[in-house]
């Protein structure tokens, strides 16, 4: 426990100074694992974490979730989709950040990456909200809590790494983030009321919304077009939620050709920034396994699932300091490289987990439940300073805005994160309500 | 004073084998030893399965164990020895008779170099599975889209015209419920852990099974020759044949909580007719023939298979 | 120079996104409309998924698309955090170049095994190679490249 915990603490200092994530991990972890085991078995271990990570079968979703994300952005579908929803809170204050919760909900339907949600939804709503005088606290914190909604509403990456981990139904997982999705939107959208009553220097005066367009339709048409393709075809049965993705892209590309204008140089640019981003990605995911691999042989889990039976606790306390330790692991850590390191360790302990009569006396109820939350977890990961990879995102594509503002406007999304992880832990019927 | 060993276990934490075999070995050993060699069974492997023998060779961790097939290369050639067809019809009997074949007449131990070898076993005989018919002559095979292993198997099935899919078993479950694949090939235990009843409808046995996995559980050599001789000696006590005899018994167990599965998913078991296990019987002995001429020098791959089925009473 | 061998990475890149999406889309019409599904999709879809990251990653790279915190930055004087940066990037391109050799290593032992994909036979050491080049090349980028 403590050389992780010295591991975790040198981790945090390397990244402080702007050592790359990736490569932190990998230092550190490998290190440490020459330190209990020798230079020659650290190098065997690292070599082979590298080569086989790249030829990881079900991460190749990764890339084509995020080139679907692509397409649409550089088609018009998504702006179309954003105006399409500004139209609904168009004579409210803050209507446009209201706008791009919705449409960042609508985008997520369609894409498994929230990493992609939040980089389409920088370009297309960010620019807008500027020119009607929106605070950028506001504008960037709705762009990158409305993009963690990409890995809760189907499809989903991270649902797809769970399932493989714990062998559970990806299909069941799938619908599962649904209404704790939608309850995310409606949050979010609360978020921004509060925000702007509070404090209004955040959001413009009320301005006369715009007409809808001929491409506002097709923004939202298209979107929906994609959703029920991927729906029908993942539980029609017609292929594997793995699969879906690259059907997904190919339908992406032919909609967006179709009715989205999609030019030649868009789909370029798309499948250029798709391949990059996911070198960024397996790169962090390299580093993930070998830190993983160093606490693992540290003992860290098993001193964690010792801790957690020797207090000899119930399953809602548990899972209570389960999402605790979820919080804290999720400043350090990258989405991906979390659940990569977490799930193995905690999925055996919540089968064992007494819940009494009702739902969740069947572990594979307890488990899909479960999914919710870890992914829940790790969306608020994803906007909680210092490593908020969604944060990263915007600031990758808004480099004028300082990391500061961002967290300072995220705080209000923050909040809504903290009752919406309560409300699913203490009803665990709004995770399973459609899973049946 | 004493040695500390550290397992890398990749099968799911409440698979029948880590439950019933791995860690109950594990604690025996700390037992035997009074406490002076300990194994920890980490709680997430560290690396892929098949990266596992070169796991334990290059000390990444101590103890591993997996599958031969895992590497498409001719490092474990002889092992193929258990995963014939006809092998017999119990994990246990199988798993003995392959640590003795593979250990005294293939030269496991060479194979294995870089490595000392604790245990070889097989699991259950593997059988045909799908939602489509039964086998009543071996036509019917014809067309089937069947996930398969890989290695012998594969070139059998593709032998009569099945479609051969290669995927990892965890992504099973979601394939034949797509009907991205129609059956598999997989002993009795796959039913139950990997909850397949539902999409499946029909299961030919074959007598002896119609091809077998081969497993390895090793150490590596280095922390071995740590070990004190007389807690070697108590250690090999545990494992080699005992251990064979342990796992057997876990696999049964497995297949039984499988068929029970089987039976209560509503699924069909026959056993293939006399038809259908003459036809696969001669492909079965040229596919055998060709691997018992490409082995080197002095090993004898007829008379090592014809002493494994001596040893598990299997007649061909 | 330099912008050629990008171009040429990117549309490389390119080419292996395209050929995920179309193996799955191949895969899955065929099994539908021909009741004929692409043999080995598994396969060549893990082999083309290596050879995309390890194209992408000199690109990546180049971009500075690595995740860094820089949240310190802002209260620090632009030398500091230009030395910051230097030093991270040298890290960085140290760790990858061990990657290089690790994997130099991993594939000399896959070539003399010849290690092979189960059903297509597809030889492991390719992507050894190209992994080798690729963090080489990086390491190098890391190096080279100028922080803000
Ligand atoms: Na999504
Ligand atoms: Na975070």
């Amino acid at each position: 426990m403590t050389i992780s915990l010295v591991a975790f603490a040198i981790l945090l200092a390397l990244v402080f100074l702007r050592v790359p994530i990736a490569f932190a991990m990998a230092l550190v972890g490998g290190a440490g694992f020459a330190w209990m085991r020798g230079a020659e078995a650290a190098g065997s271990m690292v070599g082979s974490a590298v080569f086989e990570t790249g030829m990881n079968y079900s991460l190749s979703v990764v890339p084509l979730f995020i080139f679907m994300g692509n397409v649409l952005a550089g088609s018009g579908i998504a702006s179309g989709l954003f105006t399409g929803a500004d139209r609904v809170f168009g004579r409210m204050r803050g209507g446009l950040a209201m706008a791009t919760i919705l449409s960042c909900g609508g985008f997520s339907a369609v894409c498994g990456s929230s990493l992609a949600t939040a980089a389409t939804m920088s370009k297309v709503a960010m620019p807008s909200m500027r020119r009607f005088g929106y605070h950028d606290s506001l504008a960037t914190g709705a762009i990158a809590a409305g993009g963690t909604l990409g890995i809760l509403i189907p499809p989903s990456v991270i649902m797809i790494i769970f399932g493989l981990l714990t062998e559970s139904d990806i299909g069941k997982l799938f619908i599962a983030g649904i209404v704790p999705g939608v309850l995310g939107i409606g949050l979010y959208l609360v978020s921004v009321m509060v925000a702007v009553r509070l404090n209004p220097k955040l959001a413009p005066e009320v301005r006369e919304p715009l007409a809808m367009k001929r491409q506002d339709i097709v923004g939202v048409l298209a979107t929906l077009g994609l959703f029920v393709f991927i729906m029908v075809g993942i539980y029609g049965g017609f292929f594997t939620p793995i699969e879906a993705a690259g059907m997904g892209a190919a339908a992406a590309v032919l909609i967006a050709a179709a009715v989205g204008g999609l030019r030649l140089g868009a789909l370029w640019r798309a499948l250029t920034d798709a391949a990059i981003a996911s070198a960024m990605i397996f790169a962090i995911v390299i580093g993930a396994e070998i830190f993983g691999n160093f606490v693992t042989f540290a003992g860290l889990p098993d001193a964690l699932a010792e801790l957690v039976y020797n207090l000899g606790l119930g399953g809602y306390e548990v899972i209570i300091i389960i999402v605790l330790i979820y919080m804290l692991l999720g400043m350090v850590l990258e989405s991906l490289s979390m659940i990569l390191l977490t799930v193995p360790i905690f999925y055996p302990v919540i089968y064992q987990l007494d819940f009494g009569s009702g739902l969740l006396a069947n572990p594979d109820n307890a488990l899909i439940w479960f999914a919710v939350i870890v992914v829940v977890a790790t969306e608020i990961s994803l906007i909680t300073p210092p490593v908020g990879m969604n944060v990263f995102v915007l600031r990758s594509v808004l480099p004028d805005v300082t990391l500061g503002t961002m967290f300072r406007g995220i705080l209000w999304f923050w909040v809504a994160d903290i009752v919406r992880i309560s409300l699913i832990v203490a009803f665990p019927v709004i995770s399973l309500w459609l899973v049946g | 004073e004493g040695v500390d060993l550290v397992l890398s276990s990749w099968l799911p934490p409440r698979h029948p084998i880590v439950v019933d075999a791995i860690k109950p070995w594990a604690k025996d050993i700390e037992k035997a030893t009074e406490g002076r060699v300990r194994i920890r069974v980490l709680a997430k492997p560290l690396g892929s399965p098949p990266a596992h023998f070169d796991m334990a060779r290059d000390g990444v961790a101590d103890i591993t164990y997996g599958l031969h097939s895992f590497t498409q290369d001719d490092r474990f050639k002889n092992s193929r020895v258990g995963q014939f067809s006809f092998l017999g019809n119990d994990a246990v009997s199988m798993s003995e008779a392959f640590w003795t074949v593979y250990t005294e007449k293939l030269g496991a131990e060479k194979e294995h170099a870089g490595t000392h070898l604790l245990g070889l076993f097989n699991h259950g005989p593997g059988m045909v599975h799908n939602n489509k018919r039964p086998i009543n002559k071996i036509e019917d095979l014809q067309g089937l889209k069947m996930r398969v292993p890989g290695g012998y198997i594969a070139d059998l099935m593709s032998h009569f015209g099945v479609e051969t899919i290669f995927t990892p078993s965890g992504e099973v479950y979601e394939k034949l419920s797509r009907g991205v694949v129609d059956g598999v090939t997989f002993p009795y235990d796959a039913i139950a852990s990997f909850n397949l009843a539902d999409y499946l409808k029909y299961t030919t046995t074959i007598p002896g099974g119609i091809y077998n996995t081969t497993w390895f559980l090793v150490m590596n050599s280095g922390k071995w020759d740590a070990i004190s001789p007389a807690d070697q000696e108590a250690i090999n006590k545990l494992s080699g044949l005992a251990f064979a005899t342990r796992v057997g018994k876990a696999w049964n167990g497995a297949d039984e909580r499988g068929k029970k599965a089987a039976k209560e998913g509503g699924m069909v078991a026959e056993t293939a007719p006399q038809g259908v296990l003459d036809a696969i019987k001669q492909e079965a002995s040229v596919l055998e023939g060709q691997w018992a001429d490409s082995l080197g020098g002095d090993y004898d791959g007829r008379a090592a298979l014809a002493e494994f089925r001596k040893m598990t009473g299997v007649d061909v | 120079m330099i912008a050629r061998g990008r171009f040429v990475l990117e549309a490389i890149a390119a080419g292996l996104v395209t050929g995920l999406i179309l193996v799955t889309c191949f895969d899955v019409v065929g099994r539908y409309l021909f009741n004929n599904p692409l043999t080995g999709a598994y396969e060549i879809t893990q082999v083309l998924l290596g050879a995309l990251v390890f194209v992408a990653m000199p690109l990546t790279t180049g971009k500075g698309g690595h995740v860094e915190v820089d949240l310190l930055m802002p209260i620090l004087p632009p030398v500091l955090r230009r030395m910051l940066g230097r030093i991270g990037s040298a890290i960085a391109a140290l760790v990858m170049l061990y990657f290089a050799w690790r994997l130099v290593i991993l594939t000399q032992d896959q070539f003399h095994t010849q290690l092979a994909t189960s059903g297509l036979g597809i030889k492991l050491w390719y992507f050894g190679v190209i992994g080798v080049l690729s963090f080489a090349v990086s390491a190098l980028v890391a190096v080279l490249r100028r922080p803000e």
